[in-house]
């Protein structure tokens, strides 16, 4: 039995502290690139060797490699340290390889190893290397005006000159955010980060099975050991529900029904349509049918949602939708890029003969089937 | 405001089924005693919830406004009071208070419940799918009255008294359960939350129930709330309401029980309560036509396994049915609709329509199992639960449900590696929500073969089972 743990432990500190990558690398020294950054006037300054970021709406901080003899392909970390972020805010790490761009959203946690491939190893064709931070409105209708990011010093590392485990375990405690997607997937295919504490774990469940069938022990020691697996995926879990929990409380303050600005701007153009549909005594019943002619993207869904009193339907294509509603009593809303074709009903009269323009305003148009 | 409407809402939905209950039980004259137990509790609230659901169904032909609906479901909760106090009165009945354990398991799963709410207690209905289908439906209903039709755009386009809606096609069950408490309040969504709470704990304080009969040790039974409330894509689902998906996987495993529970006690009661389930299945999702068809095909395929002439028989005609379809195709126009099965395309009725071609998705399937952290390590004991199927022997009632399950897993897979659906493996949507319709029921099983791992015990569940039962 003691055998058991001993051998189990000793290879669950392997399996989560070894480095499964066999590839040999040159060493590399770190490039600290702090110094290197650009940012526009005003929007960067550094107290106490922190460097604080001003983020209004976004912040792009170019990062300019010249003069640096390193080739950068040849690292694959991105390390930030004492990173203070906000849980409304994305930063991502951006760069062009032959005028292809290509985009790694950072690990959230106050040291942050990001993984980083430059897709060459032809220093050359990589340009427009820059950090962008963007104040991120999906969620919540409260979000402040400014937000101030913190940091001390940027660098680009190898993950050979890093202890393997110092730069899972702070992946692992990354914050890992909620997004409209969250019912659909726990983290996004372009930010696994759980991938190697799933991965490592697995093998030293799979090992310990292996060992229970060896030794030939009580069956409660297998199980046991499994109980220690989950606790660690559970810890890592919990600690991000945390995270997501403030995240929520910060977008979500107080109850309301807007998931988002969008979403409220979207509120108000419905009540606006509804008034220009009252003016022209479109009532909302079931009969009188009411097409938003647009992409089904969120705006128009949503806008959808909040005309639900009224028969009404979202389409993309006007001239699919002339051609195919048969039924008299149709009014179509045109907003935003669907307005142009206001226009393109004008100018063509075989659109004129099916329907007639009953309402038109900087914002929104309004046809009629006649 | 919120808790006390959502509490209402749940105990109007318990006194529905208590008395459906209770009715099955005096006119089956099946037993005298009623237990007062948490399989009473759990049965009684899903049947509840169907029977709202059939009866809004019904209400659907009817030109009936928002407040007759409202007054015909008070006339019926009112009936329901008055069949439960005349079957209190007619039947003894026994209250089964849980013992220490059970109550420390209860507490567990409370305090889990609240932690969930708490977490999505300001959060508005962020979930597409359910602000547009689920309970977009519900507002409409609300809006043009319960008995509009609700049609798709090629439907929708020619008809003059119609509602759109981009998945008309979606059972409505789900939608009824959101436009009940819009009758009476317009911020119904956060009072839903407490439904699915209520839902969720009630079902895993069931499966813990069976658990613990089977013989698991108490260590396992906490384990086992721990990994329910831990799975993180379990639990998104609880926090980010509105989905059907997580109602599937909790009817689908009370269908295993319920299963169970009839071939350990053969009673009428237990038997409504199996069928009551079946037909919950189809009233949310589409999907639960595939498993509604899969569990009867496992019950039907187990029975007539034992007779090797007419498993011969079986294995003879599947093999020419098999050689037939992949080389010659069939093609039918039924009542019901086309069915179309060859190599190229499957079409059957108005439920499937897919083009058939091989597509890689194991790398996809990978990151979704396991490297998203969606169900952190629960399917690791996939293959171990599946050789536990071939190695051991079980009773048929247990056969039926390996039998099921694997053939959820092998048409899970048909779908993705084979058929049109694999687009939503690529987005990494719906591979994720059919798998969670399959994991209560798998973990139930996990646990069980847990179990009797621990145990080395193969009949004792059928006895523990049956004295719990019978008592």
């Amino acid at each position: 039995m003691s055998t058991y743990w001993l051998l189990s432990i000793l290879i669950l500190t392997l399996c989560l502290t070894l480095n499964f990558d066999s590839n040999k690398h040159p060493k590399l020294e770190p490039i600290d690139v702090t110094n290197l950054i650009k940012v526009q006037p005003k929007f960067l300054y550094r107290r106490n060797n922190t460097f604080y970021a001003l983020v209004v709406g976004q912040l792009r901080i170019d990062i300019k490699l010249d003069g640096v003899a390193q080739d950068i392909t040849q690292y694959n970390l991105f390390v930030v340290n004492d990173l203070a972020y906000k849980t409304d805010t994305k930063i991502s790490l951006n760069w062009k390889v032959n005028d292809k761009s290509f985009q790694v959203p950072l690990t959230l946690s106050t040291k942050s190893y990001t993984p980083i491939n430059f897709q060459t190893k032809n220093i050359n064709e990589v340009s427009d290397l820059h950090l962008m931070i963007i104040q991120d409105s999906t969620f919540g209708t409260d979000h402040s005006f400014q937000d101030e990011i913190k940091f001390k010093s940027i660098s680009f590392n190898h993950t050979d000159n890093q202890e393997t485990f110092a730069i899972d375990t702070n992946n692992w405690l990354a914050f890992n955010p909620i997004n409209f997607g969250s019912v659909n997937s726990y983290t996004t295919h372009t930010s696994m980060i759980y991938q190697s504490l799933i991965l490592r774990l697995s093998i030293w469940m799979m090992v310990t099975v292996l060992l229970f069938l060896i030794l030939k022990i009580s069956k409660k020691h297998l199980l046991f050991s499994f109980l220690i697996g989950w606790f660690i995926t559970a810890f890592f879990y919990l600690n991000n529900r945390f995270h997501q929990n403030l995240q929520l409380n910060n977008s979500f303050p107080e109850e309301t029904s807007f998931l988002n600005l969008t979403d409220k701007v979207m509120y108000h153009s419905a009540k606006k349509i509804k008034s220009a549909l009252s003016d022209m005594n479109i009532a909302p019943t079931i009969e009188q049918k009411i097409v938003i002619i647009g992409p089904s993207d969120f705006s128009n869904q949503r806008l959808l949602t909040y005309l639900n009193e009224y028969n009404v339907a979202l389409k993309i294509q006007m001239q699919e939708v002339l051609s195919t509603v048969k039924y008299q009593n149709t009014t179509y809303l045109l907003i935003n890029g669907s307005f142009f074709y206001c226009d393109y009903i004008r100018k063509y009269p075989e659109y004129m003969k099916l329907a007639e323009i009953i309402h038109s305003d900087s914002n929104l148009c309004i046809i009629k089937s006649k | 405001m919120t808790l006390i409407i959502g509490i209402l809402y749940i105990i109007y939905l318990l006194l529905l089924g208590s008395a459906m209950r209770l009715a099955v039980s005096i006119y089956t004259k099946d037993k005298a005693h009623i237990k007062i137990n948490m399989d009473f509790i759990t049965h009684a609230f899903f049947q509840g919830v169907m029977l709202l659901i059939l009866l809004l169904n019904f209400l659907q032909y009817l030109p009936v406004t928002a407040i007759t609906v409202t007054t015909i479901l008070a006339a019926v909760g009112t009936l329901s009071l008055l069949v439960v106090l005349i079957g209190i009165k007619h039947m003894t009945s026994q209250v089964s208070y849980p013992d220490k354990s059970g109550v420390t398991l209860t507490l567990l799963v409370l305090i889990c419940s609240t932690w969930i709410y708490i977490s999505g207690i300001k959060l508005p209905n962020i979930a597409w799918d359910s602000w547009t289908v689920w309970e977009g439906k519900a507002n409409q209903w609300i809006n043009h009255g319960l008995s509009s039709q609700i049609e798709s755009w090629n439907h929708w386009v020619i008809s003059s008294d119609s509602l759109y809606n981009q998945s008309a096609n979606y059972p409505d069950g789900l939608s009824l359960l959101f436009f009940t408490p819009k009758l009476v309040t317009n911020a119904a969504f956060y009072k839903i939350h407490l439904l699915y709470l209520f839902a969720f704990a009630a079902s895993i304080l069931v499966l813990i129930k069976h658990i613990k009969a089977l013989g698991a040790p108490f260590f396992l039974q906490v384990l086992f709330i721990l990994v329910i409330y831990t799975t993180p894509l379990l639990i998104n689902h609880l926090i980010i309401i509105g989905y059907a998906d997580i109602w599937i996987g909790m009817i689908l495993t009370l269908v295993v029980i319920a299963y169970l529970d009839y071939y350990s006690l053969k009673t009428k009661d237990n038997l409504f309560t199996l069928i009551a389930y079946l037909a919950l299945l189809p009233m949310f999702k589409l999907e639960g036509w595939v498993w509604l068809f899969l569990f009867i095909l496992s019950h039907i395929l187990v029975q007539i396994y034992s007779n090797i002439k007419v498993r011969t028989w079986l294995i003879g005609l599947l093999a020419i049915f098999l050689i037939w379809t992949l080389s010659v195709g069939i093609s039918l126009n039924t009542p019901m609709g086309e069915l179309i099965l060859n190599n190229k395309q499957v079409i059957v009725f108005g439920l499937i329509d897919t083009k058939i071609a091989f597509n890689n998705v194991t790398d996809l399937l990978m990151s979704s199992l396991f490297w998203q952290n969606n169900w952190s390590l629960i399917w690791l004991g996939l293959p171990f639960l599946l050789a536990s199927f071939i190695k051991n022997k079980h009773n048929k009632p247990n056969r039926v449900t390996q039998v099921f399950f694997s053939l959820s897993i092998l048409s899970f897979l048909f779908l993705f590696y084979f058929t049109e659906a694999s687009q939503w493996a690529e987005d990494f949507t719906a591979i994720n929500r059919i798998v969670l319709q399959l994991t209560p029921a798998y973990l139930f099983l996990l646990f069980k073969m847990l179990t009797e791992f621990q145990n080395d015990i193969k009949v004792r569940h059928q006895h523990s089972l049956k004295e719990e039962l019978a008592s």
